[in-house]
C-alpha cells in the first residue's frame, strides 16, 4: 500500500549511514583490468558487462586486496548485478574515446538467456567525470588481421584499449559501496582513502579485475576478445591474432601509482616474491624494484606489467 | 616521578612539541623513516633507570645495533635542533599469535557476562562496505542525564566504522559461555560516533549506542570498591605517566599495565583508511609470570576501559559469595577510569583519554554522560 511504502521510506532515511565526511570533494578512480564490454545506456549510465572467459578470475576491491566478485553462476537466477553508489555523476563526460577503443554503434547485444549464460556479472555506474584509457594492445605492423571487418560499424583500428579508468568525485567515502541490484548482500569493499605524508587525502581507488591470475599463452588475448564479441548479435567483426605488445601510454592519473596498473598474473608472482623477501629478511621496499629474470612474464589481457 | 619533575616536563611541552613535529616531519613517509612508528613525551631513561630529564620519546619498530649501521643523516639525533633530548624506544613485536598463550589474565577473575563492561559486542552488519566480522569490547555503560537512558560506550571502529554502519544498529552481546549464534539476545539502539578526520589530528576513537532494547549491566564484573560491589566512579580522570592500570577486555580478559606516555602521536591503520592521532595514552603491559613480555590488549579488546589502580594493589583475586554462587574478583580501592583501548603499537597498547571522549561526545550529543551505577 502506498502508505506503507511511505513509512518504509521514512524508516529507510532514518537508518541511512550518517555522513561523516568533511564536505571536501575527493577523487574515486575505478580501474578496470582485463576483459569488459562497456555499454552507454539511453539514461546516460554505463553498464559494464563482464563476460565469462576460461581461466579468468573476477575480483574487486582496494589495490592488492581485491576479493571475488560473485557472479551469476549458470545464469538461471539472472545476472549478478552490482551498482556503484556514493560517487557523483559526471556532467557532459564523453564516452570511451574512439581513438583508443573499439566502439560499436550499430551492433546490438544478445537478449535474454542468450546473453545471461555468457556473462559473469554486470556493473552499473553513473557517468564518471572522466574516462581514461591508459593501456592499449597494438596490432603489430605487418602481421595479418584486422580488428574490424564491417567498416560501416566502426573504424578500422590498429590498437584497442585494454584498461579503463573511470574517475569520479565523491564527498564521503562512507557512502561509497557496491550494492546488489535489485537486492542482495552487495560486494564487500571498504573504500579506504590514501593519505599523503602531509595528511592530504589523495584518492580512493577501486580495482575491478576480469583477467587470469597466472600466465597464459598469448592466444588467450584473442579468446578473451572473441568472448566479448560473442555478446553481440550478428556482428561481422573478427579479432586478429593479438600478438602485439601492450602499450602503456604513460599517462599519470591522480592518485594511481604505476604499480597499480600491473596485471594480476605478474602481481601474483610479485606477492610470491614478497613472501620470499620477508622470509629472507630482505628490504621490502625493493618489492617493485625489477630484479626478476627477464622474459618470465607475459602480460596477456592488459596492463603495463613489463612495459 | 616527583611533582617538580612533572612540572618541568609540562613547562617544556611547547619545545618538545616543536621537536616532535620537526622529527616526524623529517622521517614520516620518507624512505629512511619506515622504522619510526610514533612519538611522545616522557623522561629520559639511562641504563635502564628513569631520570628526571624531560625528553622526546621516539617509538621505533626495532633498534638498529650498532647505530653505525644507519647512515648518520638517518639517525635520530640525541638532541634535537631546539635542544630537546630524545629517547628511542623499541615497541616492535614478532608477528605471531603464539605469545597470546601467555597473556596474563588475572587468575580466577571471571570474564564479563553478556552486556557487561568487558564483554564482547558485535554489530550486525547489513551493508557491503563493512566486514561481516566486526567485534569489540563493551567498554562501559554510561547514563544520559537528559535522556535518562543507558548508553554503551565502545570504539567508533566497532560501532560505526566511521559512518559506514547505519545509525540504528543491532549488536550481539556475548558472554564467555554464550553460543556463537547468539542473535536472540540482541541489543538495539541508535549510535552516535565522533568521526575521524582526514588530514587532521584525531583525539578519540569512540562511539556510544543509546540502548533501546536489550539488557545491559553497568558494573565491571571483577571490580569491587570497598567490598560492596558498588562501582563509585561517575566521571573519568586524567591519565598520567607512571599510572598503574587494569582493563577488562573481550579477548584477553583482565590485564595489568603501566601508562608510559600520555602525549603519543601516531598513525592508526583501519580497514577503511589511516588516521593521525595525537595526545594518546600508551600502555606497557606487566611482564607475564613466565618472564616473557606481557600483553595488555589484543584484537577484540577495542573499547575496553582502562582503569587506574593503586600502585601496590593486590592483584590476586578474592572470592566472594553472590546470588549465583562464589565469584572471584579483584579488590580495587578508588578505581578511576582514565582511557579506552583502541589500537596496538607493536607490543604496547594505545588508548584514548576518556576525558577527551566524554568532552567530544558531550559536544556532539549535547548530553551529559556519566558512568552508570548499578541498577
Amino acid at each position: 500500500m502506498p502508505t506503507n511504502k511511505k513509512t518504509r521510506n521514512a524508516k529507510s532515511r532514518n537508518t541511512t549511514a550518517k555522513p561523516t565526511g568533511d564536505g571536501i570533494v575527493r577523487t574515486l578512480n575505478v580501474i578496470f583490468h582485463g576483459t569488459f564490454v562497456f555499454i552507454l545506456t539511453k539514461e546516460n549510465k554505463i553498464e559494464v558487462l563482464i563476460p565469462k572467459v576460461p581461466g579468468h578470475v573476477y575480483r574487486a576491491g582496494n589495490w592488492l586486496a581485491e576479493i571475488e566478485l560473485i557472479g551469476s553462476g549458470n545464469g538461471k537466477r539472472g545476472i549478478a548485478v552490482y551498482k556503484l553508489e556514493g560517487a557523483t555523476k559526471g556532467q557532459k563526460t564523453k564516452f570511451l574515446s574512439e581513438d583508443d577503443n573499439l566502439i560499436l554503434k550499430a551492433t546490438k547485444l544478445k537478449q535474454g538467456n542468450n546473453l545471461k549464460r555468457l556473462l559473469h556479472a554486470k556493473l552499473i555506474m553513473d557517468m564518471p567525470r572522466e574516462i581514461t584509457t591508459p593501456c592499449r594492445v597494438i596490432r603489430e605492423p605487418g602481421k595479418p588481421g584486422e580488428f574490424i571487418v564491417n567498416r560501416n560499424d566502426a573504424k578500422y583500428k590498429d590498437s584497442v584499449g585494454t584498461m579503463q579508468v573511470f574517475t569520479y568525485d565523491f564527498v564521503n567515502e562512507a557512502n561509497l559501496y557496491l550494492k546488489s541490484v535489485p537486492s542482495g548482500p552487495g560486494h564487500y569493499w571498504e573504500a579506504a582513502p590514501i593519505v599523503s605524508a602531509n595528511g592530504k587525502v589523495l584518492t580512493v581507488n577501486l580495482h575491478v579485475q576480469a583477467e587470469h591470475d597466472r600466465s597464459l599463452d598469448l592466444s588467450h588475448r584473442t579468446i578473451a576478445f572473441q568472448k566479448c564479441l560473442n555478446l553481440f548479435q550478428n556482428h561481422n567483426i573478427a579479432a586478429p591474432p593479438l600478438g602485439g605488445q601492450i602499450k602503456f601510454n604513460g599517462q599519470k592519473l591522480e592518485g594511481i601509482l604505476d604499480e597499480e596498473f600491473e596485471d594480476l598474473a605478474p602481481r601474483m608472482q610479485r606477492i610470491s616474491q614478497l613472501g620470499r623477501m620477508q622470509k629472507e629478511k630482505r628490504d621490502l621496499n625493493l618489492l617493485w624494484f625489477d630484479s626478476e629474470a627477464l622474459g618470465t612474464q607475459l602480460p596477456a589481457c592488459e596492463g603495463p606489467g613489463g612495459c | 616521578m616527583d611533582k617538580a619533575a612533572e612540572r618541568n616536563l609540562l613547562d617544556r611541552l611547547p619545545g618538545l612539541a616543536h621537536a616532535r613535529d620537526e622529527l616526524l616531519g623529517r622521517f614520516l613517509g620518507k624512505p629512511d623513516g619506515g622504522n619510526i612508528v610514533g612519538a611522545g613525551f616522557g623522561f629520559k631513561v639511562l641504563d635502564g633507570i628513569q631520570t628526571e630529564v624531560p625528553c622526546l620519546r621516539v617509538y621505533v619498530n626495532r633498534k638498529v645495533k650498532p647505530p653505525e649501521k644507519v647512515a648518520r643523516e638517518s639517525r635520530i639525533p640525541e638532541t634535537t635542533a631546539n635542544g630537546e633530548r630524545t629517547d628511542v624506544i623499541a615497541v616492535g613485536r614478532e608477528f605471531s599469535s603464539k605469545d597470546l598463550g601467555i597473556v596474563e589474565v588475572a587468575p580466577g577473575s571471571e570474564r564479563a557476562e553478556r552486556g557487561q563492561p568487558g564483554s564482547s559486542i558485535e554489530p550486525i552488519v547489513s551493508v557491503p562496505n563493512v566486514s561481516k566480522s566486526v567485534v569489540g569490547t563493551l567498554g562501559a555503560i554510561l547514563w544520559g542525564a537528559k535522556t535518562k537512558e543507558p548508553y554503551i560506550l565502545t570504539c567508533n571502529h566497532v560501532l560505526s566504522l566511521n559512518g559506514r554502519l547505519p545509525l540504528e544498529v543491532e549488536i550481539v552481546p556475548r558472554g564467555p559461555t554464550d553460543p556463537l549464534d547468539g542473535t536472540k539476545n540482541k541489543i538495539t539502539g541508535v549510535t552516535t560516533s565522533v568521526a575521524f578526520k582526514h588530514g587532521d589530528d584525531n583525539r578519540v576513537d569512540c562511539a556510544v549506542l543509546k540502548v533501546e532494547t536489550g539488557d545491559v549491566k553497568p558494573d565491571f564484573p571483577p571490580l569491587i570498591e570497598g567490598g560492596d560491589r558498588t562501582q563509585v566512579f561517575e566521571q573519568p580522570v586524567h591519565a598520567s605517566r607512571g599510572m598503574r592500570v587494569v582493563k577488562f577486555g573481550k579477548t584477553t580478559g583482565t590485564t595489568f599495565g603501566t601508562i608510559v606516555d600520555v602525549n603519543l602521536s601516531i598513525q592508526v591503520d583501519y580497514s577503511f583508511g589511516t588516521f593521525q592521532f595525537v595526545e594518546q595514552v600508551l600502555i606497557e603491559a606487566d611482564p607475564a609470570k613466565d618472564g616473557k613480555k606481557g600483553w595488555f590488549a589484543a584484537d577484540g579488546d577495542s573499547g575496553a576501559v582502562v582503569i587506574a589502580i593503586p600502585e601496590n594493589m593486590d592483584r590476586n583475586p578474592r572470592r566472594d559469595q553472590s546470588s549465583s554462587g562464589y565469584q572471584n574478583y579483584i579488590y580495587v580501592e578508588n578505581p578511576t577510569p582514565v582511557a579506552m583501548v583502541f589500537a596496538p603499537l607493536g607490543g604496547f597498547t594505545v588508548a584514548c583519554k576518556l576525558i577527551s571522549v566524554f568532552k567530544e561526545l558531550r559536544n556532539k550529543m549535547h548530553e551529559e554522560l556519566t558512568f552508570a551505577g548499578p541498577y
